[in-house]
């Protein structure tokens, strides 16, 4: 107790110093007069009295230094001691500490930013009221057959009604499935995502509407009038924020709904793309026609999850819901399920989280890289300005500092440092993620969607901020403050801290070496950014053999908007027919899906004369199609309007499904047997065309034409060559003719070419602008070894130079010494990225990940700027005047 | 020199709880005064010392001090002892009694029936 009250005292003893220093003086003061008029009482002289008095006191300094210590903590105080005088020095050398700052700031920024993003999908809750007590739930059924509309750890509605009914401490559970597609019918139809959700949705998340009403359990009951919910977002949107809007009936997907209420602003779903409305889970059919999700027991479509029930943990709950996924398993023999609870976050689902992981990983080690030569960069100008400091140190180890104390000394000044850079990228990354979030999904194609998680800096990236900045605090300091203890006192001393003639300083080697890492990185990165950038140059200039300009593509969802097989064919026919005959479009074509729309349709095959499956990628396809896209056929025919009204089995290969299926026959004339039977036999062979992906997949490509039904295909095609223009107005045209209501796509096909550029910008993007600040960091590392090496030199080059040697002679001896760690860096990264670069290939559309043209030039461009780099600080060293180096000895 | 003892923390504790005890409130000069005299001056030790140990007793809470005047008119420091004070006082000596108890034994050696 009285231990503890002493600490506290000694804490507290920290503050008001300026008057506990006074009241010691007082104190001694007061006792040594005390002792003083004794001492004259007993006869001495004043001058006599007052030495006695002293001797008798002790050293006064020595005693008020003891009471000093026992006052407060000496630790605590050293490093406020540390931290004035470092804040002292950091403002008196303003250029370095705005540089060690900006380094510091750059790289802690990008690293706090990348980090707001995966914090936002895989670490924060859902945004609603105390979320720490939510769960996801996910299984892994193994031996059963499931059919899956989503991901495969979903559940199906049977499951999920089996976890709510039958669990005992997991609380209330909810489900909904996300990512509802739907046409909401406005003056034009428009299409917006949602969610189907049970009706304890709101309930369970404890989400209160802004007007009007949420989900009763009523909304859900058979035979209730259907109801939807509208978010805020969609409400101001979509409906001008209509305080009206409750109690109408909106349409989507041609069903009518009544608006029973407006959730309240910042709800943006639980799904990571933000949901516009909520239809009751139990109105599957009605939302999404022609499908049954929810009477079948072995559909993964739901997301289940639940609040916790005060009082039960986490393992509680997990225990009592295996016990019924048990209990499921034993109704259905081979079954078995692993169930596994969840922290309720954006990217809750195995699936989805393994893909955030996964990206996020790669981007994080690219920053952690630029973050590495931030330091390398701050350790170097660190070791430059110590050995400049190099007589304040010895000087301090000579009168009796520690090595430790003065190595603590160093690194409090680059923990300084760190903190600030850190405060200040913070700020950067905060203000900046939105804006490079939003621009990144700007590129990606389809609709414009908005995440559902909110990405803003939390609390979360504060720390990771701060214990970043202290890392990278603590790691450049590292190598100044070793050397620090190795400061040899007597030479230093001697030589007044400056060696003039050797030829490297005791850091060179050390600084050298971190010149050479932070090169060896910066390659890495400038590389794989090369390597991006010409597969972005590759998709952007590559000619996908067919014509993309000319041609316009519309889609229908003619399934869900209640089509039968003969109504959607006569309904394409006769949209055909009206666009052909207008003029200046020359052609229409139906498809199955639109050359690089990013649907693919696989079929195994049996070819003739060979006995192996093999897998073919195919598109059904109408006779015009090869016109219209500017497709030749080479051998053979094309189909014919016969052959399709016959059902004649007919197909097209192209050259290299020949080549690859039959590779010495004439394909025209052989054959491909279909497991279930139907031979199709090849009629002609069509040139090469990247329809599938850019760069074509080796895989055989053939065609087969367009057989009648809306069964098999999620929407319906067609492409229309011609003035585009005219051909979108007279597809609308046609279109309002036949069924008003009817939800239409129109876009030039060359959009399609975004989904390989779009993804390949974003990447290229953002390795660009990562390493150019690699670039900037190794090139600021290079200049401040040059620059304080030439300052060292002074001296030896003014010998030199007395001795004859020219400017050329010394440029080329300063610049040989820079260059050094710069092509050994290179030398290094090189390799390593070459060992690495394979991650990348998908995003390269055939440029290989060995590219020599990347892997040649790149290095040599880094070698042109390292040199400019040393070359004009070297400049300096052709400025020495001989006789004024000499003279200074 | 020989015949002087150097004083060590504890038991300079101990003398000074101990002299304001029998003294009441005094200042650090008095009590050194005190210390040297009822030793008979065979403890030399400079006064400074005393000073930490002081500031080491206030913040455990045995001593408090104020400022106030000397007999002879000198503004001064006075440490008076407080009641946690007082016990301390009456376990350290307790405890001390028993120490120097045990070593007595040690030092002359005398055959105790046992």
């Amino acid at each position: 107790m009285r231990r503890l009250r002493a600490w506290t005292i000694r804490l507290t003893g920290l503050l008001h110093r300026r008057r506990h220093e006074r009241e010691l003086a007082d104190e001694i003061e007061s006792h040594l007069q005390l002792h003083i008029d004794d001492n004259i009482a007993r006869g001495m002289t004043p001058a006599e009295a007052r030495r006695r008095a002293l001797l008798k006191f002790g050293g006064v300094e020595r005693i008020k230094e003891q009471y000093r210590e026992r006052r407060g903590v000496p630790v605590i105080e050293h490093v406020f001691q540390d931290l004035r005088y470092a804040a002292r020095l950091l403002v008196k050398h303003r250029g370095f500490t705005l540089v060690a700052i900006g380094t510091f700031a750059l790289g802690i920024g990008v690293n706090a930013a990348i980090f707001t993003v995966l914090d936002a999908a895989v670490l924060r809750p859902w945004p609603v009221p105390d979320s720490g007590r939510l769960f996801v739930l996910a299984q892994r059924v193994e031996g059963a057959s499931r059919g899956v509309h989503g991901v495969p750890s979903m559940f199906s509605y049977a499951e999920y009604e089996a976890y709510r009914d039958r669990n005992h401490v997991a609380g209330e559970l909810m489900a909904f499935a996300p990512g509802a597609d739907a046409t909401l019918l406005r003056q034009r139809p428009q299409a917006i995502v949602g969610a189907l959700a049970s009706c304890n949705y709101f309930g369970v998340l404890r989400v209160r509407p802004a007007i009007g009403r949420l989900f009763s359990s009523a909304d859900c009951a058979a035979g209730a009038v259907p109801t939807v919910v509208v978010s805020h977002a969609a409400w101001q949107a979509r409906f001008a924020a209509d305080p009206d809007l409750v109690g109408r009936q909106i349409v989507l997907n041609r069903a009518a709904f009544v608006v029973v209420g407006v959730t309240e602003s910042g709800f943006r779903g639980t799904d990571v793309i933000a949901s516009d409305y909520w239809v009751p889970v139990t109105l599957q059919r009605t939302l999404i026609k022609d499908r049954d999700f929810l009477t079948n027991p072995d559909m993964s479509w739901l997301i289940v999850a639940g609040r916790l029930d005060s009082g039960a943990s986490f393992g509680q709950a997990r225990a009592d819901l295996r016990v019924i996924a048990a209990q499921i398993d034993k109704t259905r023999p081979g079954r078995l399920t692993r169930l596994s609870v969840e922290r309720a976050t954006f990217a809750a689902l195995p699936e989805i989280r393994s893909v955030v992981v996964g990206v996020g990983g790669i981007v994080l080690i690219a920053v952690g890289l630029v973050l590495m030569i931030a330091c390398a960069n701050i350790a170097n100008l660190l070791l430059v300005r110590m050995a400049e400091r190099a007589r304040e140190l010895t000087l301090r180890l000579a009168i009796g500092a520690s090595r430790a104390r003065l190595a603590q000394q160093l690194l409090t000044e680059t923990l300084l440092l760190a903190l600030a850079g850190g405060a200040v990228g913070t700020v950067i990354a905060w203000q900046g993620t939105d804006a490079v979030v939003r621009f990144a999904i700007a590129q990606l194609p389809g609709p414009s969607v908005t995440l559902g998680a909110d990405v803003t800096a939390d609390v979360r990236v504060l720390v990771y901020a701060l214990s970043l900045s202290i890392l990278t605090g603590v790691v450049s300091g590292l190598a100044p403050a070793w050397r620090s203890a190795r400061v040899d006192l007597l030479p230093a001393l001697k030589d007044d801290g400056r060696s003039h003639d050797r030829r490297r300083t005791p850091a060179g080697w050390l600084r050298a070496t971190l010149v050479t890492v932070q090169v060896a990185l910066c390659t890495v990165l400038l590389v794989a950014a090369g390597l991006l950038l010409r597969g972005l140059y590759r998709a952007n200039t590559l000619d996908p053999g067919f014509e993309l300009s000319a041609v316009t593509a519309a889609s229908f969802d003619l399934r869900g908007a209640g089509y039968d097989d003969r109504a959607a064919d006569r309904f394409l026919a006769d949209v055909a027919a009206r666009v052909g005959v207008l003029p200046g479009v020359t052609g229409v074509a139906r498809v199955r899906t639109t050359p690089l729309g990013g649907a693919h349709v696989l079929g195994t095959y049996v070819p003739s004369g060979r006995a192996d499956v093999v897998a073919v990628e195919l598109n059904a396809v109408s006779p015009s199609y090869f016109h219209v896209l500017g497709i030749p056929i080479l051998r053979g025919r094309g189909f014919t309007d016969t052959e399709v009204v016959l059902a004649a089995p007919v197909a097209i290969a192209t050259q290299t499904a020949a080549r690859q299926l039959w590779p010495d026959r004439d394909p025209v004339g052989q054959s491909l047997r279909e497991e279930n039977g139907t031979t199709l036999t090849v009629v002609g062979v069509a040139k090469d065309a990247h329809v599938s992906a850019l760069p074509q997949s080796n895989r055989p490509y053939v065609y087969v034409y367009v057989v009648a039904g809306v069964r098999d295909a999620a929407r319906q095609q067609l492409l229309v060559r011609g003035d585009r223009p005219t051909a979108a107005h007279g597809i609308r045209k046609a279109v309002d003719a036949l069924d008003r209501d009817l939800a239409l796509d129109i876009s030039p096909l060359a959009e399609n070419l975004e989904v390989w550029r779009g993804p390949a910008r974003v990447t290229a993007g953002l390795a660009a602008a990562l390493s150019a600040l690699a670039l900037l960091l190794a090139c600021l590392g290079v200049y401040g070894t040059v620059a304080y090496g030439v300052s060292r030199r002074v001296h030896e080059i003014g010998v030199r130079m007395a001795l004859g040697a020219t400017g050329r002679d010394v440029m080329t001896l300063v610049l040989a010494q820079a260059m050094r760690p710069v092509v050994a860096g290179a030398a290094i990264g090189i390799p390593v990225c070459a060992a690495v670069s394979t991650v990348l290939s998908s995003q390269l559309f055939g440029v290989s990940p060995h590219d020599p043209v990347a892997f040649a030039c790149v290095p040599f461009g880094l070698m042109m700027v390292a040199l400019l780099a040393s070359y004009v600080p070297a400049r300096r060293a052709l400025r020495v005047d001989p006789i004024q180096a000499l003279r200074s000895e | 020199m020989a015949d002087k003892a150097d004083v060590w923390q504890g038991t300079l504790a101990l003398m000074i709880l101990k002299t304001l005890e029998t003294l009441g409130p005094l200042h650090g000069y008095g009590i050194a005064r005190r210390i040297e005299q009822t030793s008979g001056d065979r403890l030399a030790v400079n006064y400074g010392t005393l000073y930490p140990a002081l500031l080491k007793l206030e913040q455990e809470g045995c001593v408090a001090s104020e400022w106030g005047v000397s007999e002879n008119n000198r503004r001064a420091k006075f440490y008076r002892l407080t009641r946690a004070g007082r016990k301390q006082v009456a376990r350290e000596a307790r405890e001390w009694e028993r120490t120097t108890a045990i070593l007595e034994r040690f030092l002359s050696p005398r055959e105790e029936p046992s």
